[in-house]
């Protein structure tokens, strides 16, 4: 028995080490494509399980070209700060070191220089331009970022306009006008962005003038900032106020105008090495933000280090299509983000900021425009603009997402069903083929797509029209079953009320069971008869333990909020039975001190019966979640928060009884045995710590031994 | 003191005295100790002159620039250590006169390790030699002999030119190099600027061994101008430095060159090419000139965390072996002209260097339609009852195998050629060397694999295996991780990381590299393996692309001497069984049967201006060569056409995945590879490019060429010419039309 029980364990460890040792690394190099030099990819998003997973994908996008500004001999080493785009596919690509816009035309070959500007008759020059853009009459607007000024010019260089720091007592004193980046709307309303504006885009009317702010970010505090700020108020005086650092909002470094008219705007880094959200912003001719995604991160999901400096994501740049869908430029890892209008990401290409010499990764990337389908990078330091063309596949994608996202599901599925074929690990297929069943009346495909794609809202929703149509077609099966079950139970209560054979020779299971119902006489019965059972308690700690893991793994697929890639049962083993064990444990030693009657067996049984209601949730619950969907199942928390806030009512009710203590007295000793949990897990660490300090002590000696 | 605890302190005192010496003698010298610097012997001196010729060429030496000069004699072609007309004054746009940089008057640079600052450091010898008078030339047979005593610094590097009927050559003995220790020689450059042309140079280009072979353009840039490298067969896998984040291809040859107008200069590394890098410097606009030229590395080399409390700003430090390896470093140059002069010339110069050395001979081997990869299985972590656990997923088993052979056989797609890979224990992922010799039960049994095996003999098919003896993680196949890994520079056991791309860091999973002493066996185990099971080879897609430095082999310093023993490796295991080679490195691809996985595309690195298939003109005729995968690439239709255009077996990497399974592992390949959805697209590729693969089977290319207009022609030895254009318009040949996208085969 022993043996087994060692075996047993062994085997346990083992499995546990090799969950924490994780999935080795490949044998063979992952590259999918042998033509480009990035390896695109995606992330899987599982919302009920709050995971992103990075997936290499098929390609979507290829380097098409590379045009390089040297070849248009400029006097100094160019600097392609932006790039802009008109209506009749002029490529604009804005040289801020030359003072120049080379113009290129639509096979990306050099059409025409603009080197010589003129404002009023007079020869002008931009000073580090950083913003071009290029409206539907032909017109350029050019953010000069240094002279301080947007200039509005022909295409021959005639500057019609000038938009310098406006006159107007909405603009805030001290304010410093450097504007980067330009966009205008179909209606002529101007916007520009400013390096260092808290305030947001400045705003023109079609007649250029200023209108006011438009769309600033906004700081985003936390509940600690919050009182932080109450506390600073309360005891603050003015010096201390003065010197205090103020919490401004981020400016914003990229705007294009997308369908609509609406604006979308991009937030750069931070400065701080965290991974930031609500990156891209959509705001509607109004100032309203509606795309309401503050809270989602467009970059990577972790910070990548160049040695010991962390590389921060930084999203500098964006362009958006006719259909909403978007590109998002993180200038820090040269890496572009396309996104759908829902935010789903289609894929990530491109790379390598700051270190390849090859062809389709970038130095400085400095801004993003489309072309048609063409996404357009200008790099600032290589002098160079790099196009991407869409490939075959990322086509394929790209027009079933528009034809699924219009709501025409059925119409996107032989698309769908073909980027499977190409690539089957396309979330967004699984999504779109789910919709499209479902929308077909195919439930049961709409399910199995669901399932494989992740989709929890549109497996519910397949499962509640399948299992609608289950009860309907055997109603009087499952009414009959329904009036059998009622009965058999019916006669075997009376059975066992007969019997009386529920209640063993020494009644502890009896007894153990009563304190539901009848909690105080429940428990003063097991404390007079001294009814605990040592046995009965364990079993029912690991009924708690199996019952969060079942509940954890096998929740039916729409409930699912368990990320099985990193679920480990060991930390629920922690989490509860190791819980317990510490609760039990650390009061035993308080209520020993203060003249508690319980012992450490009664203590431990008192405890381990009042988890029987939270046992009993987790079993409804995982019954439930395969019988409901998650919007018929919104009483399911509220039943949850009941049966906790029961055990802990029979934990007061126990303990009370157990150790014949006030309420008061039960409250001061539950929080001494709060801290008491606290130092004995500071004790397990520092043990622990110390173990693993001294075998790494063993093993450095030992490789020293080794190594003479 | 009584005499028995005199007795006692002695043995104590002899036993410590043995350790100590165990301790401080135990260290192995495996290489040559450079550090004792001996001054040239500057009573040589040698004045303008020729020192040697023969029929073709004259080697002369410029004693007023200390500069040696090649002459074809026939053309009156010159190629110099410090190009021709760089030894006048020269003058820019405005007549004044410019100030030639010293890297063009400069025939070595040395790299050394400067102790006092941690760092690498570079020795331009025209000014640390040739001005500091350190410079002593004297002649030898067939050539000449120049000393480069850098006598600030305490370093002496000799350098041989010699003559040969068909080239010239640069070599330098690392043995005679000698330094004194503290400032201790890493590395050289041998003639920077032998293949130096003007930046504004026409009609000229430098051609670079980078994946399947690229052109790169002198220019004019600006100060800095454009450099580069490419380590040849790959950088020393022993060092990573997980930064990269964008991915390079191989550089497979160990060769260069430029070609200059009229004359080519075209350079083969026919010694010490592991340790080499192929170097590109075009565009300064204070060297005036751009060049191509090879940099070796003469010591293993390390980046190491600094550690706590060490005085440097660096937050890494670059680290160097002791010693240096004793192969000797050559470089053999061919001056082609005429119709030569070009990098079909190139390409017909290697291969007849690599015939005349014997390194490559015509094999018989089948000729294939297609190359299938299929995929066996992956390390997928699972849960059962709440605890995780690794376990291994099958996605393709032998009996699947087994139906995929048998429906392309039926499909009428001839004899072709079927690799399993990830089919041992612990699947694509890294474990045991060789996925432990024996494929994993759940992939299918003994009896199974010998059925297939047995199928495919009977259907023509060859059937290979694919083992990694090279990577492992695991403990298995009779190898343990810390006994039998590579040795790092301090004698332990060499341990790398994955790299996670994402977030550009490695991650915590480790494995190690089979010391090199142990290949050989490996190699004999993976062949008996197959053997057993009834397969027609094996193949050892790691061991062809890989070199690594290992201290427990002796002079193997910057990953010398890999070459030749992965060549024994593959030339050993040939004697039993057919062998493969991926993706493979020179002497990988001569010493297999048959290379898969050839590059189709260069890196594309920056000014490159054209891609050429130098890989495949060299190879094809005498190996069976198959290309990347085309159902993996971005843009398949170009894939192939790359195939037609150098005669290349198309392949694809397949799998028997369920649909209703998705396994989102890191071998993204997977998704992209269901053979049910995929393979009336194989069949259908396959009768699109075997007219052209019948047509050339055997044939060496004898040329290529780039038309103006996009079009592509290649040109066989048996007077096929096959043109493909990967344009968006209709072009013509001879008056014929090429569609886009298509080809078109023509006689004579």
């Amino acid at each position: 028995m022993k043996k087994k029980l060692k075996c047993t364990a062994c085997l346990v460890l083992a499995l546990l080490l090799t969950a924490v040792c994780g999935v080795s690394v490949l044998a063979v190099d992952p590259a999918q494509s042998d033509e480009t030099p990035y390896r695109t990819y995606t992330y899987w998003e599982d919302s009920a399980a709050g995971g992103k997973k990075a997936v290499y994908v098929k390609p979507m996008y290829e380097l098409k070209t590379v045009v390089s500004a040297l070849d248009f001999s400029p006097a100094q080493p160019p600097e392609l700060t932006d790039v802009a785009v008109g209506d009749d596919g002029s490529v604009y690509l804005l040289d801020g070191a030359n003072s120049a816009v080379y113009v290129l035309d639509e096979n990306y070959q050099l059409k025409d220089t603009l080197d010589s500007f003129t404002l009023d008759g007079e020869e002008i020059s931009f000073a580090d331009a950083q913003g071009i853009f290029a409206d539907g009459s032909g017109m350029l607007y050019i953010a000069d970022t240094e002279n301080a000024r947007v200039l509005v010019c022909k295409s021959t260089g005639e500057v019609q306009s000038e938009l310098g720091l406006p006159d107007s007592e909405l603009i805030p004193t001290g304010f410093k006008y450097r504007p980067t980046r330009v966009a205008v709307d179909s209606t002529g309303y101007v916007y520009i962005a400013c390096d260092g504006s808290y305030y947001g885009a400045i705003l023109y009317s079609p007649e250029l003038e200023f209108l006011g702010f438009f769309g600033a970010n906004s700081v985003q505090a936390s509940v600690l900032d919050l009182l932080s700020s109450l506390w600073k108020r309360l005891t603050s005086n003015d010096i201390k106020r003065a010197a205090d650092t103020l919490s401004l909002p981020f400016t914003m470094n990229d705007l294009y105008c997308g369908p609509d008219d609406f604006i979308y705007t991009t937030t750069g880094s931070s400065g701080t090495v965290h991974i930031q959200t609500g990156q891209v912003k959509l705001f509607n001719p109004g100032g309203k933000e509606v795309l309401g995604r503050g809270d989602f991160n467009f970059a990577d999901t972790k910070i990548g280090l160049y040695y010991v400096t962390p590389l921060v994501q930084s999203m500098t740049g964006i362009a958006v299509d006719e259909n909403g869908f978007f590109y998002v430029l993180d200038s820090t890892y040269g890496r572009v983000f396309w996104y759908d209008a829902d935010c789903g990401l289609f894929s990530v290409f491109g790379g390598s900021a700051s270190e390849s010499n090859q062809n389709g990764a970038f130095t400085s990337p400095s801004g993003i425009e489309l072309n048609g389908t063409d996404v357009l990078i200008s790099d600032q330091k290589r002098g160079t603009l790099t196009v991407f063309s869409i490939t075959e596949y990322g086509a394929l994608v790209r027009g079933a997402q528009a034809i699924t996202l219009q709501g025409d599901f059925a119409a996107a599925k032989d698309a769908w069903i073909e980027a499977l074929a190409q690539d089957a690990a396309n979330q967004m297929a699984y999504r779109g083929l789910a919709k499209a069943c479902y929308d077909q009346g195919d439930n049961a495909g709409a399910m199995y797509y669901a399932k494989l794609g992740d989709d929890r809202e549109t497996y519910a929703k397949a499962f509640e029209v399948r299992r609608t149509a289950f009860i309907e077609r055997n109603i009087y099966l499952i009414v009959l079953a329904a009036v059998l079950v009622m009965i058999a139970l019916v006669l075997l209560a009376r059975r066992l009320r007969k019997r009386k054979s529920v209640e063993p020779r020494t009644g502890t299971l009896r007894a153990a069971f009563r304190i539901i119902p009848h909690p105080a006489d429940g428990f003063a019965e097991l404390c007079e008869k001294k009814r605990f059972s040592l046995p009965l308690a364990a079993a029912l700690l690991v009924l708690l333990y199996v019952t969060t893991v079942l509940s954890d793994i096998g929740s039916g697929f729409s409930f699912a909020a368990t990320d099985m890639q990193s679920y480990n049962a060991f930390y629920v083993l922690l989490s509860t039975v190791g819980l317990v064990l510490l609760f039990v444990f650390s009061n035993w030693l308080v209520c020993l001190l203060v003249g508690g009657l319980g012992n450490l067996r009664e203590v431990f049984c008192v405890t381990c019966y009042c988890t029987l209601p939270l046992s009993f949730a987790r079993v409804v619950r995982l019954a439930i979640t395969h019988l409901m969907t998650p919007d018929e199942a919104a009483f399911l928390q509220i039943f949850m928060t009941v049966c906790t806030i029961y055990a802990a009512f029979l934990l007061i009710v126990g303990f009370i009884r157990l150790h014949d203590f006030s309420f008061g007295k039960f409250v001061a000793t539950t929080a001494f045995t709060v801290v008491g949990m606290l130092i004995l897990i500071f004790l397990i660490f520092l043990v622990l710590m110390l173990a693993q300090q001294v075998l790494t002590w063993l093993k450095t000696l030992y490789i020293e031994i080794r190594y003479r | 003191m009584t005499e028995k605890m005199r007795g006692i302190w002695k043995s104590a005192a002899a036993l410590i005295l043995a350790a100590l010496l165990l301790c401080g003698c135990g260290q192995k010298s495996d290489g040559v100790d450079t550090g004792h610097y001996v001054p040239a012997d500057s009573t040589t001196g040698l004045s303008n002159g020729t020192v040697a010729e023969n029929t073709r060429f004259a080697l002369s030496w410029d004693a007023a620039f200390s500069q040696v000069i090649v002459t074809d004699k026939a053309t009156g072609a010159q190629y110099s250590t410090m190009p021709r007309s760089a030894t006048g004054p020269i003058y820019d746009d405005e007549g004044q006169e410019v100030f030639l940089s010293s890297h063009i008057q400069s025939p070595l640079i040395v790299y050394y390790y400067d102790a006092t600052t941690l760092t690498e450091r570079t020795l331009l010898s025209y000014d640390e030699a040739i001005l500091a008078g350190g410079c002593y030339a004297e002649p030898i047979q067939n050539g000449l002999k120049v000393t480069y005593d850098f006598i600030s610094r305490s370093i002496s590097v000799p350098v041989e030119y010699k003559l040969y009927d068909d080239r010239f050559e640069l070599s330098v003995d690392p043995k005679k190099i000698t330094d004194d220790g503290t400032n201790y020689v890493t590395g050289f450059s041998l003639a920077p600027f032998l293949c130096g042309v003007e930046n504004d140079a026409q009609d000229s280009y430098f051609f670079l061994p980078d994946g399947s072979g690229t052109l790169l353009e002198p220019a004019e840039l600006d100060v800095v101008g454009y450099t580069g490298e490419l380590p040849v067969y790959g950088a020393d896998a022993a060092t990573a430095v997980y930064l990269d984040t964008s991915y390079t291809k191989q550089t497979a040859l160990p060769v260069f060159g430029v070609k200059r107008s009229d004359s080519a200069l075209f350079g083969v590394i026919t010694s010490g090419a592991e340790q080499a890098s192929v170097c590109w410097d075009i565009g300064s606009e204070t060297k005036l000139y751009s060049t191509v030229y090879p940099r070796f590395a003469l010591r293993t080399a390390d980046l190491l965390k600094r550690p706590a409390h060490f005085s440097s700003a660096q937050p890494r430090i670059q680290v160097y072996s002791e010693t240096i390896s004793p192969e000797p470093i050559a470089v053999s140059y061919y001056l082609l002209t005429g119709d030569d002069a070009d990098y079909s010339g190139m390409a017909t110069a290697y291969r007849n260097y690599l015939l005349e050395t014997g390194a490559l001979e015509k094999r018989e081997t089948a000729d294939i339609t297609a190359d299938i990869k299929l995929l066996g299985g992956v390390q997928q972590q699972t849960i059962t009852l709440g605890i995780p656990h690794t376990v291994l997923a099958p996605v393709t088993t032998a009996k699947d195998a087994a139906e995929i052979a048998a429906w392309f056989s039926d499909a009428g797609m001839g004899e072709f050629m079927l690799r399993l890979a990830g089919f041992g224990q612990s699947g694509l992922d890294l474990g045991a060397v060789g996925g432990g010799f024996k494929f994993a039960g759940g992939l299918g049994s003994k009896k199974e694999f010998r059925t297939l095996a047995q199928q495919c003999k009977d259907s023509g098919i060859l059937l290979f295996a694919d083992y990694d003896i090279v990577q492992f993680s695991k403990n298995g196949g009779g190898y343990k991780l810390s006994r039998d890994g590579a040795l790092q520079m301090d004698g332990q056991t060499l341990y790398l990381y994955g790299f996670d791309f994402y977030a550009r860091s490695r991650t915590s999973e480790h494995y190690s590299l089979l010391s090199r002493t142990k290949l050989s066996k490996a190699a004999e185990k993976a062949a008996r393996a197959a053997a057993d099971y009834g397969f027609s080879g094996v193949g050892f897609s790691s061991l062809s692309q890989l070199i690594y430095s290992d201290s427990a082999e002796e002079g193997s310093e910057a990953a010398a001497g890999m070459a030749a023993l992965v060549a024994s490796v593959f030339g050993e295991t040939g004697k039993t069984v057919s062998t493969f080679s991926e993706n493979a490195n020179a002497y990988a691809a001569c010493a297999s049967d048959y290379v898969t996985g050839v590059p189709l595309t260069s890196s594309d690195y920056r000014f490159t201006s054209v891609d050429i298939p130098f890989y495949q003109m060299v190879f094809h005729g005498y190996r069976v060569l198959s290309g990347a995968p085309l159902n993996l690439s971005a843009d398949p239709q170009r894939t192939l056409l790359s195939c037609i255009e150098t005669g290349t077996v198309p392949a694809w990497t397949l799998s028997a995945l369920p649909e209703d399974k998705v396994l989102l592992t890191d071998y993204s390949a997977l998704s992209s590879s269901r053979w049910t959805q995929l393979r009336d697209g194989v069949v259908e590729a396959v009768k699109l490019v075997s007219p052209v693969l019948e047509r050339v089977s055997g044939s060496v290319i004898t040329r290529h060429e780039i038309r103006p207009d996009g079009l592509r022609i290649t040109v066989y030895e048996n007077g096929v010419r096959v043109a493909v254009n990967p344009t968006d318009a209709p072009l013509t040949l001879d008056g014929q039309t090429v569609a886009a996208g298509g080809y078109l085969i023509a006689e004579g």
